[in-house]
């Protein structure tokens, strides 16, 4: 069975260091190591990550080679879902949508790894994913070096906690608009 | 006798002086003044004796606002709609604004799922073949932003002006039994528009506001602001419902 590696950069904001961090020989012979066949990278809608991504690919050739590993590239697609749902591991930005959606969909579900994006770390975005973290429902690499992505690489293996079921409002809101007799 | 003659004649000495136009102007304007604290002072009290207030039952249905607020907060607010039974809901208005057309899109998309399923399985829970059922009805309204990105707050103040009318219009309009909210920033001034149908018991709106799942230590600005103006305020992760408990924030897990 293909083992699929989907690396998500999210669609509004750029984050060409995690495309750059991927395609370093190291996470690359680890990603080699794990089995890993095939890598989806998915760049952002500028035109600049676009250039980013084919100059790594470009740049890492023999390693490509020598691994075998097969690299494909999209900039943004409307079937995300579908595509992280054949992922056998995820490798994201901190965004919720990613997240929530890989953590949601159906079993196998893909293994999750979350890299906050450095340039929005001032903001709370990687709060969802840290708490998470305490939760074992994925891995949170603080910071986008080889270092800590090849740690969470490392730690695949355990088994991850489901994300609980989603609570449902309408109760709630049925008795705020008082429809119920 | 004598007193009356004296005081009128007093009088009209007086207000032949210079000075009485001053008085008039002074007594008119503490007229005014008055006059506007006793109208606020009547619509506050009765917005805050709303509150007490147990929601008005609607057993023919009931006309729901959904505030989309677009990207992640459409995402999470249509999951929410996308839970209830339209039966109930004869009159659902989505609310999105100016520049997010894929949000109206999206609950239009939800719209069609839902008629779908319901018809398809078994009928919904219709009420008593009464004449008085609502007429159901859906649609969707873009009203102008706010604030747009990155736009200077002195600009902003009038584009919020005119995004407060419009709402205000939207609100007066629709005359919402509830409305559901999830942020950002603009939602603010439909809760604002709500509070005034509820202060001129022209309608006891219900809001309900439910912080993003992406909130885990702190709440958004929007949800500062309106944790003390909604009737149902709920987040999504437990260290915010431990922090703002005395607030009366509701939680119960995941919602999205």
């Amino acid at each position: 069975m293909p083992h699929k590696v989907l690396v998500t950069t999210g669609a509004t904001y750029p984050f060409d260091a995690l495309i750059e961090l991927i395609f370093t020989e190291r996470v690359l012979k680890k990603l080699s190591a794990l089995a890993v066949t095939d890598l989806q990278i998915q760049y952002g809608s500028t035109p600049t990550s676009r250039v980013a991504y084919e100059k790594c690919v470009e740049n890492c050739y023999t390693v490509l080679q020598s691994t075998g590993i097969n690299v494909t590239g999209f900039g943004i697609t409307e079937n995300m879902a579908s595509e992280i749902r054949s992922s056998w591991l995820v490798i994201s930005h901190a965004g919720t949508g990613t997240i929530l959606d890989t953590l949601r969909s159906p079993s196998p579900k893909p293994r999750l790894i979350v890299v906050p994006n450095p340039v929005l770390m001032h903001g709370h975005q990687a709060e969802v994913a840290a708490a998470l973290d305490d939760m074992n429902c994925l891995l949170y690499s603080k910071f986008a070096t080889e270092e800590s992505i090849v740690s969470a690489l490392d730690k695949l293996d355990r088994q991850f906690t489901e994300l609980p079921q989603k609570h449902s409002l309408a109760d709630l809101v049925n008795y705020e608009a008082g429809v119920i007799r | 006798m004598d007193i009356t003659t004296i005081t009128i004649k007093d009088a009209l000495d007086f207000l032949s002086e210079w000075r009485y136009p001053l008085i008039l102007l002074l007594l008119a304007s503490m007229t005014a003044v008055l006059t506007v604290l006793a109208i606020l002072a009547v619509l506050v009290t009765a917005l805050v004796k709303s509150y007490a207030l147990p929601p008005k039952k609607h057993p023919h249905g009931a006309s729901a606002m959904f505030v989309l607020g677009s990207g992640g907060h459409t995402t999470e607010l249509l999951g929410i709609v996308g839970q209830l039974d339209f039966a109930h809901y004869p009159i659902r208005t989505y609310v999105s604004f100016s520049g997010d057309k894929l949000s109206t899109v999206r609950a239009l998309q939800l719209e069609k799922e839902k008629s779908s399923t319901s018809s398809s399985s078994a009928a919904p829970p219709s009420p008593p073949s009464s004449g008085r059922r609502r007429q159901s009805k859906v649609q969707t309204l873009e009203l102008p932003r706010a604030r747009n990105v990155g736009q200077s707050y002195f600009t902003s103040i009038f584009t919020s002006a005119v995004c407060g009318l419009e709402c205000l219009f939207a609100v007066v309009k629709v005359q919402p039994d509830i409305v559901v909210c999830n942020g950002p920033g603009s939602c603010v001034l439909i809760c604002f528009a709500a509070l005034l149908l509820r202060a001129s018991r022209i309608k006891l709106t219900r809001l309900v506001y439910v912080e993003s799942f992406a909130r885990v230590n702190s709440l958004s600005l929007t949800g500062r602001i309106l944790i003390s103006m909604v009737d149902r305020f709920i987040v999504q992760w437990p260290s915010l419902a431990e922090r703002y408990k005395d607030k009366g924030v509701e939680y119960f897990g995941i919602l999205a």
